[in-house]
């Protein structure tokens, strides 16, 4: 067996407003369970995620798992610091949280941007979509509006509790932050040889396919 | 209505053991590893903490020395409750307010706060038979002492970490107690920590970080070379009086002390841990990088958690109130260089309960020209604190300015009950010349008394001034005596277990420092 030849490490950020369930989705993507029983988290917590992205690709995600309530908000400058990338999640059965999406990513994107200056790739999450009570994503058209106007690269409707999208929408996040950092090692290194990645247009989830 | 969710409490879980904490499962359930103290100490222990009840001005004034290490022997299970509210003084704001947790409990309350109160209240505790019912009577209760907070103080609103505080109070006592008692810490032990802006529990981290540095410089070295910011660790630990962090046999030693001592167990403890998870060369060994760092810091060796070994590391482990409030300067300084002025600006934090004690004696002077602030023996020890915490303004400034705050409330209900009120019978107010007079003869004698306390608050503060330098020369002498074998000692204390008090307990006096060895 050969061992990968690549190795990445990637911290990720999770925000969103207070109980829509970020602890949720990391728990359920990192240790596939689910439970009721979770604590609010005060301050932040952090899980490891260990990705085989093919077979020369190992990638390892840190999960920085943010308190959601507002006065928080003035740590999270050292939170965001060294993100790659992030998911914004909201609670499609409390519009509310969908309303602190766009005042989330503004958040991220002036704490934080990628070594080029460019802002991070953020993906948004509709979580609780088993709860039947989305209206607010039945119009799949707005929210690739939506996401194109606030600079996301992509949406999904996601399940914390019946584990609905959560593989899906890490995939399209950590396709993205390897994209960018093709990128990034082009506008370094110009004349680099160009890995496989940037051949064919990086699209195939949802979100990002529309956009 | 409460016993209908103990109802379906019961209901739901009455299969399930608990522990003698009633946790039902959970990272903080204990098992067999319980360290139990013999039928008659604890018998002896009881009889001991019924008597300075029976007494407790007195004990707090004169021999609160004393009362500090039976404190840090634990407090009797049995009287615990009764304990943390004699030692907060919750209990005497609960006299002066009586009926007022009701009203708070009447009005309507913010719906921006009730909505994440509501959005918390399964979130806490959940494997605590108390807790873990929806709707339960634990979690009526939780709903009940938080929205009246925010009630009580709209300018603080509700913090998420105060939801485990007072979750904690209320596994104790009933919910009124449980809320004055919130109250108390949040106004007096920690101000600030759980208001908009969290400006109060970041720069404590700053502070904690400088003390690192003194406790154990091979983990402060660590965390420094790989950027973990303190706020990264700390926050959970200091907002919720890790609550949720260690054994719970550990948490209530910890909880304890702290009504007692006031932030700096808080301080302590978190130093005798990462002291124990960060501060050899061979535990540095195992984290490379800032992941497996935090991941320590998140799964804490067990072994310095446990409540005996805990205990004995915190009491001997010199970090003062006056080493805290220097340093608490310090930050301050450099914060307001780097970040500006802070936008919230909390009154001043009172170390543990004769602190708390002493601010009362001072807003309620015992009658008769003897009851000179200067003459309290207790002050001493006040002077190098408060020059040390002068950058947090001093109460009354906020007070002043944020209009119906209930501290005022307070002050006029229950401010001077040993004076001979003119107005203090059973004619209406403005009904009679005669009542008329008699409270303007009462405005003139508070203005007369009000200047007397100015007077000897200016008094006071030279004094403390006086106080202060002469401490930092005797510091600066001690410094430069300590300075080899300080470094020495506190480093092999940082590399190996238990070691023997480290020598010169920095500004304590010495009585005090022999006060700190454990039993």
């Amino acid at each position: 067996m050969q061992a990968p030849h690549k190795e990445h490490l990637y911290k990720l950020l999770v925000i969103g407003d207070l109980g829509v369930g970020k602890t949720s989705i990391i728990k359920r993507y990192v240790h596939q369970n689910f439970s009721s029983h979770y604590r609010a988290t005060i301050g932040v917590d952090f899980a490891l995620k260990v990705l085989h992205w093919d077979p020369e690709t190992v990638v390892r995600l840190q999960l920085w798992d943010i308190a959601g309530q507002e006065r928080f908000g003035n740590m999270t400058r050292v939170y965001y610091r060294e993100a790659m990338g992030a998911f914004i999640v909201f609670d499609v059965t409390r519009p509310a949280t969908f309303e602190a999406v766009a005042k989330w990513k503004n958040d991220l994107d002036s704490k934080l941007t990628l070594p080029n200056g460019k802002p991070v790739s953020v993906v948004l999450l509709a979580n609780k979509c088993d709860q039947g009570k989305d209206v607010l994503v039945n119009n799949g058209l707005k929210m690739d509006q939506f996401c194109k106007e606030h600079g996301f690269v992509g949406w999904f409707e996601t399940s914390a509790k019946e584990n609905i999208n959560i593989d899906e929408a890490s995939r399209c996040l950590v396709k993205h932050i390897l994209a960018n950092e093709c990128d990034l090692i082009e506008t370094i290194e110009p004349d680099i040889v160009k890995p496989h990645l940037t051949s064919p247009k990086v699209v195939s989830c949802s979100g990002c396919a529309k956009s | 209505m409460s016993s209908m969710g103990s109802d379906s409490e019961i209901n739901g879980l009455a299969l399930r053991k608990t522990d003698k904490y009633g946790f039902l499962g959970g990272s903080q359930y204990s098992g067999s590893l319980e360290s139990s103290i013999p039928v008659d100490v604890a018998r002896q222990r009881e009889l001991k903490w019924l008597e300075m009840f029976s007494n407790w001005d007195k004990w707090l004034s004169r021999r609160f020395q004393k009362v500090k290490l039976r404190c840090r022997k634990g407090i009797p299970s049995s009287l615990r409750a009764k304990a943390w509210q004699y030692l907060s003084n919750s209990k005497e704001l609960l006299e002066q307010n009586p009926g007022k947790f009701e009203e708070l409990e009447r009005a309507p309350g913010d719906p921006k706060w009730l909505d994440v109160i509501e959005k918390d209240l399964h979130r806490q505790f959940p494997f605590h038979e108390m807790f873990a019912a929806r709707g339960g009577h634990g979690q009526q209760d939780l709903y009940r002492i938080l929205k009246a907070y925010t009630i009580y103080r709209p300018d603080e609103g509700y913090c998420q970490a105060q939801a485990p505080v007072a979750a904690v109070l209320l596994m104790h006592m009933p919910a009124e107690q449980a809320f004055w008692c919130l109250v108390q810490i949040c106004d007096k032990y920690l101000p600030g920590y759980y208001s908009a802006g969290l400006e109060a529990i970041q720069l404590d981290g700053e502070i904690f970080f400088a003390l690192l540095r003194r406790a154990s410089p091979l983990a402060h070295r660590h965390l420094r070379r790989q950027r973990i910011d303190p706020v990264l660790y700390m926050t959970e630990w200091f907002m919720c009086i890790f609550a949720r962090t260690l054994p719970w046999a550990s948490v209530l030693r910890v909880w304890d002390m702290f009504f007692c001592e006031g932030v700096k167990i808080i301080f302590r403890v978190a130093l005798v841990l990462l002291r124990h998870t960060l501060g050899t060369v061979e535990k540095l060994r195992s984290c490379q990088g800032m992941y497996e760092t935090m991941e320590q810091l998140r799964n804490l060796p067990q072994q310095c958690m446990q409540e005996d070994f805990l205990v004995h590391e915190v009491t001997n482990l010199p970090v003062t109130e006056t080493l805290i409030e220097r340093e608490n300067a310090a930050q301050l300084k450099k914060w307001r260089e780097t970040r500006g002025e802070l936008q919230y600006r909390p009154s001043r934090r009172l170390h543990g309960s004769r602190a708390i004690h002493e601010e009362r004696r001072r807003q309620q002077p015992p009658l008769g020209p003897s009851s000179s602030l200067l003459s309290l023996p207790s002050l001493k020890s006040r002077g190098s604190r408060a020059a040390g915490g002068a950058p947090s303004p001093p109460p009354p400034v906020r007070r002043a300015s944020a209009g119906p705050v209930p501290g005022a409330v307070v002050t006029a209900e229950g401010l001077h009950p040993s004076l001979p009120s003119p107005t203090g019978n059973s004619t209406p107010l403005g009904t009679s010349k005669e009542a008329r007079r008699q409270e303007k003869e009462r405005q003139k004698q508070e203005k007369e008394r009000e200047k007397e306390r100015q007077r000897q608050e200016k008094e006071r503060q030279k004094w403390e001034k006086e106080q202060e330098k002469e401490q930092q020369k005797q510091e600066k002498e001690r410094q430069k005596q300590e300075k080899k074998g300080r470094k020495l000692s506190l480093r092999r204390k940082a590399d190996g277990p238990p070691a023997p008090h480290d020598g010169g307990d920095r500004s304590e006096s010495a009585s005090e420092a022999r006060q700190d060895a454990y039993f």
